[in-house]
């Protein structure tokens, strides 16, 4: 039987995070998810790496934590943030009042913000709408959840962590108020099977809840369903931020070609309520237009959704009364020996740019616990190493300097692996996926056993650029198969979940030239591909 | 400057409509923005594959099903010209291909079952020679060629599905594959620039030497349909002589090859019967003024000013922007004509699930018409012309995609409105 002396269940940013805190101090670490990495809600966000000053008037302590963490997550972790700026805007339907008392908040929480004026902000976001009052810059970013998810991951195994996707926690087993270890089923391999441990770290975020009750416990969370409409162009080169109190649509956020707007707020009863309606997207685009003249006429590439979980400490009595908003972004502990369950704490709340605070506060307490005293060093040390020089050369001998750099983006100083299977294979440096330059040797590097196509998507973005997955679907699938990465069962369900997976987010925008789109890919997919086809129903 | 007739459109069912007007003695202007979406088809002429709400059974039998199709639907576009119209259309086709020297097979009756480039199955009527020895249903061993550069051909797949369709159907024979190099420097190419490629004849000549050296005594070859852009069948005729064997093209993706020929081949069809055709622009606005119609196109420099007796829409539905969908509203962009639903599904709320076809966005959008492709005059909002048709993919009625009737659809009523308007001055 395994065992180990923690498991940490969610592979999200939080959970990872954790994940890489405990391996680095030397605590013998498992780390369980339910599906992918990052398929959660570390995927499902605008990516902001936030500055705090969202929060500076509302929620002063968590604005201070978010801009020291910033600050720490832009010197570890190049290979997920990008290094930009960010703008708040005030329109003259905003308060005035409110802009004031947000300046001061933002330097009570050492948030440097510096107004800029009206010609010079239109000058830098021509999309603005020209009759915006003030402007001031601040050190947002933008952050890829996917990335800094599996950074972690990487950076943990390295100091000897495990961490099993696809594995879903059927129950945790206690006995005499003491937690003994998990029951989990490998759901590739539809196996179940026993991991015994002293400590159990439930960092599940919106599923946290339904985990905890799994021992016996009650913790009680808002589950705050947000939606966001990726947009086809760079609309803005900074994070742009509404100045007026955080509300729904004051949000757009640049990530490589595409922006993020967003986003909605409505509490929901479940983690995996992610259907987002005609009316919200409609709301959303709305409230856009206010910023963004003409933001209805930008194509949108689709609408997501992801769920914010927060936590109130008494939030059973509010829920229904307030919006997610008014609940504080900051994060607790819950040690359920309280509850009569040793061994079984709970981390709650909290947002994705302070997961490592988080983890590391996490960590100590239960460092403490054990008697590690090792200092935490999450901080110090970059997630991924960077590529060299050198391996960068070696790759571009074989491809672009466009898709090379593409691919050194995704995989730092791991690119050595594309480079080396180019090199034994010449056709292999094809672009699979043209919109984000996936060559094949990328793919198969990520088609490691069982994965699934939206696996390699998060992993490579590949069919995450303008096409939304129409072109290389079909090829990437059929590659695989060629290379025997896939038998025949696979090839159906892969294209058909891939297929639906994009539709998802498609459905609710279908106009202009995404309308388009949708009708290029079902021409390709159910008319020249017939994939749909009644095999034994042939009338002959 | 004034023509009897301006088609906008230059795909399957404005050529055709170009075509017809043109043999009935009219002095025909063909405008157009784009090229149509012929290029994205398999290269062959569908009737009807599938009839609404049974797209699981492949239909066989053209002939009994199209006379169900117009029953069930009487708005179709087939039910509005009619199944002689569409038989006579059929034959136009056929004898106008075999004219130029792209003859097709099939008469429209039944349908043959082509292997696609994904190892699915898929209905047809009308087929190109290169293809006409690729039925699933004939007996005896197949080889399909693959070729490492060419992204979007997966010979094993191909053969590893259709084995199993076809041990499912009992029939006999094997299919299996083998993956070549074209030997081309490039990696990753599209097939387009491999048609090209083999038009060099020492490229081809190596290319067919490496294959004879693969074979194995296969009675039956199938190669990726790259065998030249040209419509000639030179390239094919030149495989089929040398490998001693049957052999036969399977269109992959897209731009297809084949379907770049079909369109091309229309296109010098109709040149060369004196139709003028103008590419690469855009109609910026087109009304009646008194006895006949203003078209007012963008070209370079300047607009230039036409006039017509007989306008023909054939501007193709949402993805060749004949319709455009805002949010909001569904609407025909060059005389604004009301956009009808006509197999009756609300557009705003496309169904949760992609594979679910029947209940996909845009079935049945489009214009609305009379049984003479005319389209049926409205409230008064615009003020009509009696001179305009509609045609192809910008009608109402059909889906194309979950029928796989689309050229079908094109030519049955591009050849009704050519021929209707010519007759009828």
């Amino acid at each position: 039987m395994e065992r180990t002396q923690v498991v940490v269940l969610g592979g999200g940013a939080t959970g990872t995070g954790i994940l890489r805190d405990l391996a680095m101090r030397g605590i013998e670490v498992i780390l369980l998810e339910q599906l992918d990495l990052a398929h959660g809600t570390s995927s499902r966000f605008h990516g902001l790496l936030h500055s705090g000053a969202r929060y500076a008037v509302n929620d002063p302590e968590s604005a201070k934590t978010c801009i020291a963490e910033n600050r720490v997550i832009r010197k570890i972790g190049k290979c997920c943030v990008e290094d930009i700026e960010g703008l708040f805007v005030q329109l003259p339907q905003d308060d005035p009042a409110y802009v004031e008392e947000w300046v001061e908040a933002c330097m009570a929480a050492d948030i440097p913000v510096q107004e800029i004026s009206i010609q010079e902000a239109l000058a830098l976001e021509p999309n603005l709408h020209p009759q915006i009052v003030r402007a001031f810059k601040v050190p947002d970013g933008a952050i890829d959840g996917f990335r800094l998810v599996w950074a972690n991951v990487k950076s943990a195994e390295g100091y000897g962590a495990k961490a099993y996707t696809y594995h879903r926690v059927d129950d945790i087993l206690v006995d005499k108020g003491r937690v003994l270890g998990v029951e989990v089923t490998d759901l590739k391999r539809n196996q179940k099977r026993q991991i015994k441990c002293d400590y159990v770290l439930n960092a599940t975020g919106a599923w946290v809840a339904k985990l905890a009750a799994l021992a016996g416990v009650k913790v009680e969370i808002v589950a705050d369903k947000g939606t966001l409409l990726a947009l086809n162009h760079r609309i803005t080169d900074r994070v742009i931020n509404r100045l007026r109190h955080p509300g729904d649509g004051d949000i757009v956020v640049p990530h490589g070609t595409v922006s993020i707007l967003g986003t909605t707020s409505v509490k929901v009863n479940d983690p995996e309520c992610l259907t987002s309606t005609r009316e919200e997207v409609l709301k959303l685009l709305q409230l856009g237009q206010e910023m963004f003249p003409g933001i209805e006429e930008f194509r949108i590439l689709r609408a997501f959704a992801g769920v914010r979980p927060l936590y109130k400490a008494s939030c059973q009595e509010t829920v229904g009364n307030d919006d997610g908003r008014g609940v504080s972004r900051e994060f607790a502990l819950i040690d359920h020996e309280q509850d009569g369950v040793k061994g079984l704490i709970s981390i709650v709340g909290g947002k994705l740019t302070t997961y490592r605070l988080m983890a590391e506060k996490t960590v100590d307490y239960l460092a403490g616990k054990i008697g590690n005293s090792k200092p935490c060093r999450t901080g110090e040390e970059e997630l991924l190493p960077e590529a060299a020089p050198a391996q960068i050369a070696g790759l571009q001998r074989y491809l672009s300097v466009l898709a090379s750099s593409k691919a050194v983006e995704r995989l730092g100083a791991e690119v050595d692996k594309v480079t080396a299977i180019i090199a034994a294979a010449p056709w292999k440096k094809q672009m699979i996926c043209e919109c984000e330059q996936v060559s094949l040797a990328e793919i198969e590097l990520n088609a490691v056993a069982g994965a699934n196509l939206n696996d390699i998507r998060r992993k490579t973005r590949m069919g995450m650029g303008t096409c939304q997955g129409m072109v290389c679907t079909s090829r990437a699938i059929g590659q695989l198969y060629e290379s025997g990465h896939l038998d025949l069962e696979q090839v159906q369900n892969l294209l058909e979940d891939f297929l639906e997976e994009r539709w998802k987010g498609n459905r609710l925008i279908l106009w202009g030239d995404q309308a388009r789109q949708a009708e290029l890919a079902r021409n390709r997919y159910l008319n020249l591909f017939n994939i749909n086809e009644g095999v034994e129903e042939y009338e002959i | 400057m004034k023509y009897d007739v301006i088609v906008i459109g230059a795909g399957f069912s404005g050529l055709i409509a170009a075509a017809q007007a043109c043999a009935n003695g009219k002095k025909v202007l063909v405008i157009s923005k784009g090229l149509g979406e012929v290029n994205l088809t398999s290269g062959c002429v569908d009737i009807l594959g599938y009839l609404p709400g049974r797209e699981k059974r492949c239909i066989t039998n053209v002939e009994k099903n199209l006379q169900l199709l117009i029953a069930q639907i009487p708005v179709h576009p087939y039910a509005k010209v009619g199944l002689a119209t569409l038989e006579d259309s059929i034959s136009y086709f056929l004898e106008l291909a075999g004219k130029m020297g792209y003859p097709f097979q099939g008469d429209g009756r039944t349908n043959y079952l082509l292997p696609t480039g994904f190892g699915t199955v898929r209905p047809t009527a009308l087929v190109p020679a290169t293809m006409a020895m690729g039925d699933i249903r004939a007996e005896g061993d197949v080889l399909v060629l693959g070729f490492q550069e060419l992204t979007d051909f997966h010979p094993r797949l191909i053969t590893d599905r259709l084995n199993l369709i076809r041990s499912r159907l009992n029939l006999k024979g094997k299919w299996s594959s083998r993956m070549l190099s074209l030997g081309s420097t490039g990696q990753g190419i599209s097939p387009l620039k491999a048609a090209k490629w083999l038009e060099n004849k020492h490229n081809l000549d190596q290319l067919i030497n490496r294959i004879k050296q693969g074979l194995q005594g296969e009675t039956k070859v199938a190669l990726p349909a790259i065998l030249g852009v040209d419509y000639s069948g030179d390239i094919f005729h030149a495989v089929t002589e040398s490998l001693g064997c049957p052999v036969f093209e399977i269109p992959f993706g897209q731009p297809t090859v084949s379907g770049v020929r079909l369109n091309n081949m229309l296109l010098c069809y109709v040149k060369q019967r004196g139709v003028k055709v103008q590419l690469g622009s855009p109609v910026l606005k087109a009304e009646p003024v008194k006895d006949h119609l203003k078209v007012l196109v963008d070209t370079p420099g300047r607009a230039t000013a036409y006039t017509c007796q007989h306008l023909v829409i054939a501007t193709g539905g949402v993805y060749g922007k004949g319709l455009t969908v805002a949010n909001g509203g569904i609407k025909e962009n060059i005389l604004g004509l009301p956009v009808v639903n006509g197999i009756g599904l609300n557009w705003q709320t496309p169904g949760d699930r992609f594979l679910e076809w029947s209940k996909c966005l845009y079935n049945g959008m489009g214009v609305a018409v009379e049984q003479d492709l005319r389209p049926i005059a409205d409230s008064g909002e615009h003020e009509r012309f009696n001179g305009e048709w509609v045609v192809g993919r910008s009608l109402a009625g059909y889906d194309p995609i979950t029928e796989k009737s689309g050229l079908g659809v094109a030519l049955a009523t591009g050849f009704a409105a050519g021929k209707a308007l010519a007759g009828g001055s």
